[in-house]
This record gives structure tokens, sequence and C-alpha cells, in this order.
């Protein structure tokens, strides 16, 4: 009983830990990528696609925690 | 002149300013008794509807109320089926009698408004007599269906109301697409002058498709069952296919066992709701109450399901829990909603590519737009020789696309929203990225690649320790594609369905959920096209990663 209680409070938090670690990341990327948008808008093509890829990099890690989150959902 | 000083005055006032600019004009306004105009506008503001020449039905009149009472009609007959065969006899007969109630309501109001509303206006004993049996047939009905009949107070509600609904969607309707010209300047004046349909640009036109036919889908799409609860009762789990965490499912025989499981307490739940209709009465809506309360309770005793939408295979496996090709279907569940992607890129792509022409027709110009736009992008990143992958790529974008967007039809599921899928699909580029770097790096200069390119002493020093971190990281790039489009498209059905789900409607034995997820549904739009493009941008990446010309080595791990 202990355990699925620590497993459905840790579900949440971690996935809450993980949220906030690539929103802050998230926030730097998007904040890097839109000042040198500012700067050179010729290269805002260029800009936004390594953006993107960064986000994408990014943005992985909250979804590998949702999947790990499926799965003790599946266990809980 | 007098017009437009009239027209200066407020709105609701625009029929006693306007009689200046009647008089002015030479044709004939007829005189329209205010309050009944007020009375059948439903105190809408856009409401012209006296200008008895020509009622185009574009505008709230008797001919609207005729559209609604038409519209009422087939919509509820189409609602009380449902219920019949849902609900049984007792719940469809309340709400259809409800709604016959309203209708006829209805009709009485439009009869004396077709008879009111004219340049002449024919006061005569029908009206009378109409006006007079309104309210007390409405009363009366509705007294004689609750309390002597003793029908379902919630059903003949909802019946009633039904009707209701419809006249509200559509005013909104023709609020929105009344023509501008009309209902600015007053088509109550200018009744020849004001076009009865202006153009509107597409975007408007569009934006006003969605706007109707956004909730009537989405309604739809919601207010399907509770998917928990009726996976339950069809004998299937909805946990999440993480194939990771769980052995393999086997052959049928596997297959078979847990649904045999989960059938017998499914049916010991139907056994109170089964008792609601023959309560009857009064007693219904607590006897619905209680049959959902332990539904509820069971469904928390399973365990938790991740919660999603059901699809028309689980529909088929509630609908028939014995039938051996439900579970075929269930077992092929994947591919069969694969297969209509699949159909529809390769329907596309035939039609448009057969018998071209030099002057495009507007499905040959929307995919050339499609493939010219995607072949820039491609050969942007990959330079002239990137254009041999174009087809392999853009195949890969369009199919996941779509893929992603038919999880947000009603009944229809994302393949891409089950691990095999993306896992295949990653696995086909991780394939096609190695053999790309043997053939066209060549066997040396692909190991070079992998030991990290090295080029002096300090590069060949690193090699023991960068060739298996490269060879650990070329296995991870399947990985994390496959894991990052599973985890979004999955994560984001969850999401619809757990907002869909946030307040449910215990109706009958069912629950019905409201539409709350509908602000997600464009979240959803957006993270959809946004993984198909990641997919495809990173596997172009990869790509460009074992083309040969040094700019991009340097971005490599």
């Amino acid at each position: 009983m202990l355990e699925m209680n620590l497993l459905g409070l840790g579900i949440p938090l971690g996935l809450g830990l993980a949220a906030i670690g690539s929103g802050i990341g998230l926030g730097n990327a998007v904040n890097g990528a839109m000042q040198a948008m500012g700067r050179q808008p010729e290269a805002a093509g260029k800009i936004q696609t390594a953006m993107v890829i960064g986000a994408a990099f990014i943005e992985a890690l909250t979804i590998y925690a949702l999947i790990i989150a499926f799965q003790g959902l599946g266990k809980l | 002149m007098g017009a437009i000083a009239g027209s200066a005055i407020e709105l609701p006032g625009r029929r006693w300013a306007s009689h200046g600019g009647r008089m002015a004009r030479s044709f004939e306004q007829p005189e329209v008794n205010p309050e009944f105009q007020q009375r059948i506008l439903t105190g809408s503001a856009l409401g012209n509807t006296g200008s008895a020449q020509g009622n185009t039905g574009g505008e709230l009149g008797p001919e609207f109320l005729g559209r609604v009472r038409m519209a009422s009609l087939v919509l509820g007959g189409l609602v009380t089926a449902v219920i019949l065969l849902r609900m049984g006899t007792l719940a469809a007969g309340a709400f259809g009698v409800g709604l016959g109630l309203s209708i006829l309501n209805l009709f009485l109001l439009e009869f004396v408004a077709r008879r009111v509303l004219r340049p002449e206006p024919l006061w005569g004993p029908p009206v009378y007599a109409a006006l007079a049996v309104k309210l007390p047939l409405l009363l009366g009905g509705s007294a004689a269906a609750l309390y002597w009949l003793h029908l379902s107070s919630l059903w003949f509600g909802l019946g009633f109301a039904s009707v209701l609904v419809v006249t509200l969607l559509k005013v909104i309707g023709r609020m929105v697409t009344a023509p501008k010209g009309g209902s600015r300047s007053g088509g109550f004046i200018e009744p020849k002058l004001a076009p009865r349909r202006v153009a509107r640009p597409g975007v408007m036109k569009f934006l006003v498709a969605m706007l109707i036919a956004g909730p009537v889908v989405y309604m739809l799409a919601s207010g399907a069952w509770m998917a928990g609860d009726l996976s339950e009762r069809a004998g299937l789990s909805v946990k999440p296919t993480v194939a990771l965490a769980e052995e393999p499912h086997g052959g049928a025989t596997e297959h078979a066992a847990p649904a045999e499981g989960h059938t017998a307490p499914a049916e010991g739940h139907t056994a109170p709701a089964q008792a609601h209709p023959a309560a009857g009465g009064s007693h219904a809506a607590p006897a619905a109450n209680h049959g959902d309360a332990g539904h509820g309770e069971g469904g928390h005793a399973e365990g938790v399901h991740a919660p999603e939408f059901p699809n028309w295979i689980v529909l088929a496996n509630y609908l028939f829990p014995d039938a051996s090709w439900a579970h075929f279907l269930h077992t092929w569940e994947t591919p069969l909603f694969s297969l209509p992607v699949v159909l529809f890129l390769c329907i596309i792509a035939i039609m448009a590519s057969r018998n071209p022409k030099m002057v495009p027709g507007p499905l040959q110009n929307v995919v050339e737009i499609a493939v010219e736009s995607f072949t820039n992008f491609v050969e942007g990143m990959l330079g002239p020789q990137g254009r041999q992958f174009v087809p392999f790529l853009g195949t890969l974008f369009f199919y996941i696309w779509f893929s992603n967007l038919e999880g947000l039809l009603p009944l229809m599921k994302s393949p891409t929203s089950v691990l095999n899928t993306t896992v295949a699909l990653a696995v086909c580029v991780f394939f096609y990225v190695q053999y790309t770097g043997l053939t066209k790096l060549g066997p040396g200069k692909f190991l070079m690649h992998l030991a990290g390119d090295p080029k002096d002493a300090i590069g060949w020093a690193m090699v023991p320790l960068l060739l298996p971190l490269h060879i650990i990281g070329e296995f991870a790039k399947p990985m994390s594609l496959s894991l990052r489009l599973f985890g979004n498209v999955f994560g984001e059905d969850v999401l619809l369905a757990v907002f869909g789900m946030l307040i449910l409607i215990p109706l009958g034995s069912f629950q019905f959920g409201l539409p709350l997820h509908l602000p997600f549904i464009f979240l959803a739009l957006l993270l959809s096209s946004i993984q198909a493009l990641v997919f495809t941008l990173l596997s172009t990446l990869y790509f460009s990663q074992m083309l040969p010309h040094e700019e991009h080595e340097g971005a490599h791990h």
C-alpha cells in the first residue's frame, strides 16, 4: 500500500519536475532564437529551423518522463 | 436624408426612425405590429423581420421559424431514434413528447407570424385561436405528460429544450452569416438595394463553417460513451501500450483470457442500470444515479486506465462482445486505422499525378505546392544532393501528419499513438540513414565518422571513448524519434479524453461528457502538425550528418 501511495505521489511530481526543467530550457532556446531573429530578420527561416530542432530535443525529455508516468500509472 | 438621420438612432428604434426613410422612397412598406415583431425576433437586435417584400429566409422571420421547425424535426427524430435504441422506449417516449410539444408550439408561433407579418396582416379568428391555444397547450401538455403520464422529467425537458437549442444555434448562425451591408445600414430601410448575400472572402466562410461545424462534430466526439466504462464492458483494457514494460501479447488465446475475465463484472454492473426503466416515474433519476455511481467505483477498482475516446473498433467490441470478427478487428486495430491514411494519400497522389495538365486544376495545384515547398525545405537542409531523399521524407511527413490528425476525428484513432507504428517508422529511418552513410561516405569514412573524424593525436586518443558513444548515439536516434512521436500523440489523445470526460452527465446507464476539450483541439491540431514536422526535420538532420560535406559534421554528437 505504501508503495502505491509513493508511486501515486511520485508520478505527478516527477512529471512536474521534468516539465519545469524543459520549460526553462525551452524558454532559453526560444529567447535566444527570438533575439537572433530580431537582430537578423533575414535569417529568420534558418534560425527557426534550428530552434524547432532544439526545441524537439528539449521537449523529448518531458516526453520520456510522460511515458515513464504512463508506465507507472499502469502499475498503480 | 431622413433615412440617414433615422438610422443614426440606436438599433431597436430603427422601425420608428425608418418611417421617414420609407416615405421618402417610392415603394410601399408594411406596417408591422412592433410587439409581434419583437416577440418573434427573440430579442435579436439584428432582425429586420418585417420586410415583408421577399422574405427570402435569409432574415429572422416566419421562413426562419419554418426552417427551425424542419431542422428540429429531423434532428429530434434522429436523437429520438438513438435514444430508443440505447435507453429504451420510456426515455424515447418522454423525449419525443417533449419534442413534439415544443415543435407544435413553434408551429403555432410560425402560423401566427405568417399571417400577421405581411403587407396586409390577416387578423382573423384562426390567429386569435392559435394565440389562445398556445399557452394552455404548453402548460397543459407539460402537466399532462409529467403528472398523468409519469414521463421522465429529464427526458421530457431535454426533448423540449432541443428545439430551443436548435433555434439558438440557427440564430447565432444567422447573426454570423448575415450580410454586412444589410444589418449595418438597416436592411429594413432599403431591402432592394442591400444585396441579399454579400460575397465574403474565403477565410470568413471557412471560419463560419468551422464555427457551425465545430461544436457539432465535437459534441459528437465527446458525446461518445465514456471510454473507460465502455471499454470495460467490451472487455478491452485501454492501458497504454508501452511495449517496453509489458511482455508482448501472444496469440489469440492469451488475448481472450483477460477479455473473459472482464465481461463478468461488466454484466454485474449492467443489472442496476437495466432495472431503472422498470422503476419508472419520478424514481428514474435517482435510479440512474445509483447505477452510474456503481459504474464509477467499479472503474476505479479495476485500476487506472489512461482514458481515450472510444474508436469504432472498441464500439464494435462493445456491441458484439462475443463475435470473433470484433476480436479480429481489435487485434488488427492499428493497421486498420493506418489503412485509411495510406489509401487517402495514395488516391490523392494518383489523382493529382495521372494526367497532369499544363494549367493545373485545384488538386494538382495543391499537391504541386506541397511537393515543391517540401523539396525546397529538404534541399535547403541537405543541399542539391538531398533531392533523392525527398520522396522518402515527404512520405514520412504526410503519413505522420495525417495519422496524427486522424485521432481528432470522432470514432477514429491515430495509428501513431501506438508505439509499434512509431518504432517501425523510426527503424525505417535508422536503416536508411545507415545505408546512406555506408554508400555515400564509403565504409572507411563511415567508420571514421563513427570514430569522430580524428585528425590529430588527441583525436586518435579519444577514439576508444568516442566510438562506443557514437554507436550508442546511432541507436539512440530511432529510440528518441519513436518515443517522442508516440509520447506526443498518445499524450495529446489522453489530454483530450481527460478533459472531455471531466464533467460526466449520467444518462440512463451511460455517461456523456461535456465538450470541455474544445480548446485543446486547437492545441492538438498544432501539436500534430509540429510533431510531424519535427520527425521529418530530425530525419533530415540525420541524413545530413551522413552526407559527405563538412559543414554539418561539427553539429554532430
